[in-house]
């Protein structure tokens, strides 16, 4: 079965005919990363607050229409599309800041568990005592002028006890070297040629409770391709290619995300490249 | 003793009256006595003679009637010829003498005996000596003997001799004639030979003949009649599937063309047989379980097709002696290695190469072993684009051996040996993560078992039959991917079976014995939870991770007890039952089934099943932590009704109709969405299953064969109490196989397999959303499945045979998808599922193939 399995894995990868853009290419609205502060919840202080920040990139004529956010204190998981086990526990959320959302989670917690019991739902782990950690869910839905609407969860850990200490903290983009240079988004403009390459650099530190081997960095652009979707291990090399462009395509628009993959998260961008077309 | 003779008569004189006749002076003899009737004389037996040639002089008074008064003897040569001699002379008759006047007169005549020594009798010519023609008769090619063929020695329209010949195909001829005759050997189902034969008279010749197989009469399928304990069983002989498209000759490929049988996406490996998922069904070799039937992807079977003798297939209602499992079962059946020769094969294919070996070590013991091997990985990495992320540390290859002995130390009585084992492996390396950053690094599998087999069959009285078999084994199973995850799974694996036949009375037989297995089993794995049945894929990424390593060991006894009962000739009644004990979940369970055939015809018959069917969970299901260890065994309950009847030119028709409960099925279990604690996996699960299939079998003049298999059937799951019914992974409602081969002559032969089938349900995403965390989009599927185009496909092989004395050369070109249908086999989406295709399946594929059989 296991064999199956990774037949069914390498078969599509073998295949040459899916001819799909790339996750790298913004061609829409997409949230890049929901960013929680701190990286995992800790119930056993209930008047913790955690933040959570939503980097968004939008295409550069389009508005938000509508930022909308919930919270489910007790997620079904991906196999459950993160919908949350009793709709009643849902908490609709507004922002305190564009696309940035805070919330104490544990009485929302608290509550969500009473609503269990009563509807005579079980919330527990060993021994009657409750789970240890749990996953909770939000939700940011991004509606635009443009575009389909964007929606991403950030399915934050939540700890009934022995939550980690020192709590997690997020990776760090250190250095960026976009052709040689040492980028920054504000002060450096580049310049490409069509089909020319742009060689990236990147140096992560991992966050504490990570390490290196967790870390792995996405790449964006808003034209153009890279030659890796991503690259792992903190340290990221990988090319950026102006090819494939769009007719109206000038520029492009470089993201870097660093995950760790337990909601450690850390984003760079965007960076402004010049495109020189050749002529027609 | 009689002697041959010469008499002479002389030195006449008068007796008696003479002197009166003087007197008168007229009295002259006028006329001497005239030997009328000539007297051997007659000799002792074995009297020697003095001489080649004797002679006795003997003085006779020959009166007037002519009769001899005395004899004296004259001259003699000695006892006991001298007194036969004058004994004789007394038995001489004489015309009597007389004178002148004509008056008889007594006369003394001299008399010569003149014997010769008779010769010893000439012996008999001896006879003419025979022409003696000894010889054997072989198939072509196969060197087999041809047995019960007729062998004729004749000269124009006179049959000299006649002969047939034994098993071994031997005949002998003795036979007087000249020294050309003419030699006929008249087989059945072989090519007739006349041939002209020289031999002078008491020669010996010695001859072999080849003849060519004619015909391909035993080339069928066939369903047991014998002893039949399911309601549908296929009986495959290996020599049926040599050349039907699709399969390379591989026996066991062929089950997919069988009815109740759902076809695999990608033409994979799985066994759907009536609706059940692919692990509730079994593999056995020789009635124990074999890990795996086929290399990965379906490509080739892990038992090579060279030592079968025939594949029993049954996909539902099977037997007693078959358990844990609520689908169907596939026994392989292997035959013994060549007796009468040293044999053995080579082929050659795209897909792999191997040979076999095989023949008599003395006259109670042969030996036989082949091996097959993969070539993929030789050619697969040219296939994989330049701008693939992936590459292969170790391209897809696997092999497989078997070794086989088979010794008889009395006529009723066989021991068998086999040792058999199979390798699958693949190591791949992802240079970039895919949309999914788990899926990177190396992708590793390794697929293994080696098994030996003992048994041993003996008929103990001609009512009371036992056989026995041990297998014991090493199993590994090994995924890995990347650093994050991998499943390992070994098992070292004792089993016994055994079975008593007893025919108790003519219309009652018994059958009693045991399947009991042994496993010691290890699982390691840090991974998400095993796919199950009715899941929908979600990215690795987006779901928890377990770890485990755990030891168990699991124990399986069982026992069974069927009876065949005959109240009439037309009827039999199979009532059975069947006793399990899983020990990894501490629960027994009893199985009842019962099978029942009615002869209405000697062309029709009928046959009806129900019967109980319990299966353990599987191992991840039922080990602890992973596991629930108080799942209970999973259900089916079976019921079928089939009949058989048989056609004028040479059809046949089967239908089979089946309807399966299923309850007890293991389930993940929904609770543990708000109780971690809870266990993985429930038995709250239910199913129904119900269908009929078809089978049209022809065989036509040994020229045109094959058959046509329709299944109609449903399955249908639900995952929990009160959920909503959805349909199984690999329902097919429609399933149509025509396949048939045209024997065209002279070597020639054309296959054709045309497949039409319901495509697969699948779920269909309707949208997705983003993990942020893990920079997956994790799909929203919808509630109701929808079904992929149906699938259809040619397949045509063409085989030319040469057929040499002692050996075959056959070359083949099988070409799979024969007009390029692009077959939709899944659906691929793009990373955030907005966008989809079908993916296809595989392109046409010409396969060249060589073999040699000797």
């Amino acid at each position: 079965m296991r064999f199956v399995l990774a037949l069914l894995v390498v078969a599509p990868l073998v295949s040459c005919a899916m001819d799909f853009d790339p996750p790298s290419l913004l061609d829409e609205p997409r949230i890049l990363a929901l960013i929680p502060d701190p990286i995992e919840i800790d119930l056993s202080d209930p008047t913790a607050d955690i933040e959570i920040l939503s980097v968004v990139h939008l295409p550069s004529t389009a508005t938000v229409t509508s930022s909308r956010w919930s919270f489910c204190p007790i997620s079904t998981g991906a196999r459950g599309a993160f919908t949350c086990v009793l709709p009643a526990c849902q908490i609709e959320l507004d922002e305190i800041a564009p696309g940035l959302v805070r919330v104490a989670p544990a009485t929302l917690a608290a509550e969500c568990q009473e609503r269990l019991r009563s509807s005579g739902i079980e919330f527990e782990g060993e021994a009657g005592m409750p789970p240890e950690s749990f996953e909770t869910s939000f939700r940011h839905r991004v509606e635009t002028s443009e575009g389909a609407p964007a929606e991403a969860v950030a399915r934050v850990r939540a700890f009934t006890r022995n939550a980690p200490s020192p709590a997690r903290t997020h990776p760090r983009i250190s250095q960026i070297r976009l052709g040689g240079m040492v980028a920054d988004s504000l002060a450096t403009e580049l310049r490409v040629v069509e089909n020319a390459e742009l060689n990236i650099e990147l140096e992560v530190e991992a966050g504490t409770g990570s390490t290196e081997e967790d870390l792995y960095v996405s790449y964006y652009a808003t034209a153009g391709r890279f030659f890796r979707l991503r690259t792992d291990r903190g340290a990221g090399t990988n090319t950026w290619t102006a090819e494939e462009l769009g007719a109206g395509d000038q520029a492009a628009e470089l993201y870097f995300v660093a995950r760790d993959g337990r909601g450690g998260q850390a984003v760079a961008g965007p960076y402004h490249v010049e495109i020189l077309r050749s002529a027609p | 003793m009689r002697a041959a003779l010469a008499a002479i008569v002389s030195n006449l004189a008068l007796l008696g009256a003479s002197p009166a006749l003087a007197d008168e002076g007229t009295p002259t003899l006028f006329e001497p006595p005239e030997l009328e009737q000539m007297v051997e004389p007659v000799l002792p037996e074995g009297a020697l003679y003095p001489a080649p040639e004797i002679e006795l002089v003997v003085e006779l008074d020959v009166t007037r009637t002519g009769t001899v008064a005395a004899a004296r003897l004259i001259s003699g040569v000695g006892h006991p010829f001298d007194d036969a001699a004058v004994e004789a002379g007394t038995r001489l008759r004489f015309r009597p003498g007389r004178l002148s006047d004509g008056t008889a007169v007594p006369v003394r005549v001299t008399f010569r005996f003149r014997m010769f020594e008779p010769k010893a009798p000439e012996p008999p010519p001896p006879p003419p000596e025979p022409l003696t023609i000894r010889g054997e008769i072989l198939e072509k090619g196969t060197r087999r003997p041809v047995p019960y063929a007729t062998v004729m020695a004749r000269e124009a329209r006179l049959i000299l001799a006649e002969a047939v010949t034994d098993e071994r195909g031997r005949f002998e001829l003795s036979f007087v004639s000249s020294a050309t005759v003419t030699l006929e050997l008249l087989p059945s189902g072989h090519e007739a030979l006349s041939e002209t034969v020289r031999g002078e008279p008491g020669a010996q010749l010695e001859r072999r003949y080849y003849l060519a197989r004619t015909g391909r009469s035993y080339e069928t399928i066939v369903r047991g009649q014998l002893e039949r304990r399911e309601v549908n069983k296929e009986v495959i002989r290996a020599d049926v599937v040599a050349k039907v498209p699709g399969t390379q000759g591989d026996t066991l490929k062929v089950i997919q063309n069988l009815p109740g049988v759902a076809r695999p996406s990608f033409g994979g490996a799985p066994l759907v047989l009536r609706g059940s998922a692919p692990g509730d069904s079994r593999f056995f070799l020789e009635g124990q379980e074999i890990p795996g039937l086929y290399h990965f992807g379906g490509l080739r079977s892990t038992f090579n097709s060279a030592f079968l003798e025939a594949v029993e297939f049954v996909p539902g209602n099977f037997g007693p002696e078959f358990g844990r499992a609520t689908g169907g079962i596939v026994d392989v059946r292997t035959r013994d290695p060549a007796t009468d020769a040293f044999r053995g094969s080579v082929d050659l294919n795209l897909y792999d190469a191997g040979f076999s070996l095989e023949g008599p070590v003395s006259e109670k013991l042969s030996l036989g072993g082949s091996f097959h091997r993969s070539w993929i990985d030789a050619f697969l990495p040219a296939f994989i684009p330049d701008d693939s992320n992936l590459s292969f540390d170790t391209a897809p290859r696997f092999y497989d051996y078997q070794i086989l002995a088979t010794w008889r130390p009395e006529e009723k009585h066989k021991l068998k040996a086999i040792y058999y084992g199979s390798l699958d492996r693949l190591e791949a390396l992802f240079d970039d993560p895919a949309d999914d950053p788990s899926v990177r690094g190396t992708l590793s599998t390794r697929v293994m078992f080696h098994n030996l087999y003992l048994s041993s069959e003996a008929e103990l009285s001609d009512r009371l039959k036992q056989s026995t078999s041990v297998q014991t084994g090493y199993q590994e199973l090994r995924f890995a991917l990347g650093p994050d995850f991998f499943f390992d799974l070994n098992v070292f694996r004792v089993a016994l079976r055994s079975v008593w036949d007893f025919d108790a009375h003519e219309k009652l037989s018994v059958r009693l014995g045991t399947d009991t297995r042994l496993q010691f089993v290890n699982i390691a794995l840090s991974s998400p939870t095993p796919p199950k049945e009715g899941d929908t894929p979600v990215p690795l990424s987006s779901v928890d991770i377990l770890s485990v390593d755990e030891n168990a060991t699991v124990t399986e006894p069982s026992v069974f007890l069927s009876l065949v009962y005959r109240p009439i000739e037309a009827l039999s009644l199979l009532p059975s039952v069947r006793l399990d004990y899983y020990s990894a979940i501490e629960k027994a369970t009893v199985d009842p089934r019962f099978l029942a055939e009615l002869r209405i015809h000697e062309t029709s018959t009928l046959r009806a099943g129900l019967g109980l069917y319990q299966q353990p969970p599987q191992p991840d299901e039922s080990a602890e932590p992973t596991g629930n260890p108080d799942l209970n065994a999973e259900r089916s309950v079976q019921a079928s009704l089939g009949m058989e009847q048989k056609l004028p030119w040479g059809l046949s028709l089967g239908l089979t109709g089946f309807y399966k409960w299923l309850d007890e099925l293991v389930v993940r279990n929904p609770a543990l969405a708000t109780n971690p604690s809870a266990p993985l996996y429930t038995n709250e699960g239910t199913g129904r299953i119900l269908g009929l299939e078809a089978l049209l079998r022809f065989e036509l003049d040994d020229v045109l064969s094959g058959w046509v298999a329709y299944t109609f059937q449903r399955s249908f799951r639900t995952d929990a109490p009160g959920a909503e019914e959805r349909v199984f992974d690999f329902d097919q409602p429609h399933i149509l196989t025509a396949l048939g081969t045209w024997n065209i002559g002279a070597g020639w032969s054309l296959g054709v397999r045309w497949r039409l089938v319901s495509g697969n349900p699948y779920a269909p995403v309707t949208g997705s959303i983003y993990d942020a965390f893990t920079d997956v989009y994790v799909p929203v599927f919808a509630r109701e499945r929808s079904r992929l185009p149906s699938f259809h496909q040619l397949d045509v092989r063409l085989d030319k045979t040469w057929t040499f004395d002692t050996w075959k050369l056959n070359l083949y070109l099988d070409v799979q998808n024969a007009y390029n249908r692009e077959n939709p086999e899944g659906v691929s989406y793009s990373y955030d599922y907005s966008q989809s295709q079908f993916i296809s399946g595989l392109p046409v594929l010409p396969i060249f193939g060589i073999r040699g059989d000797w």
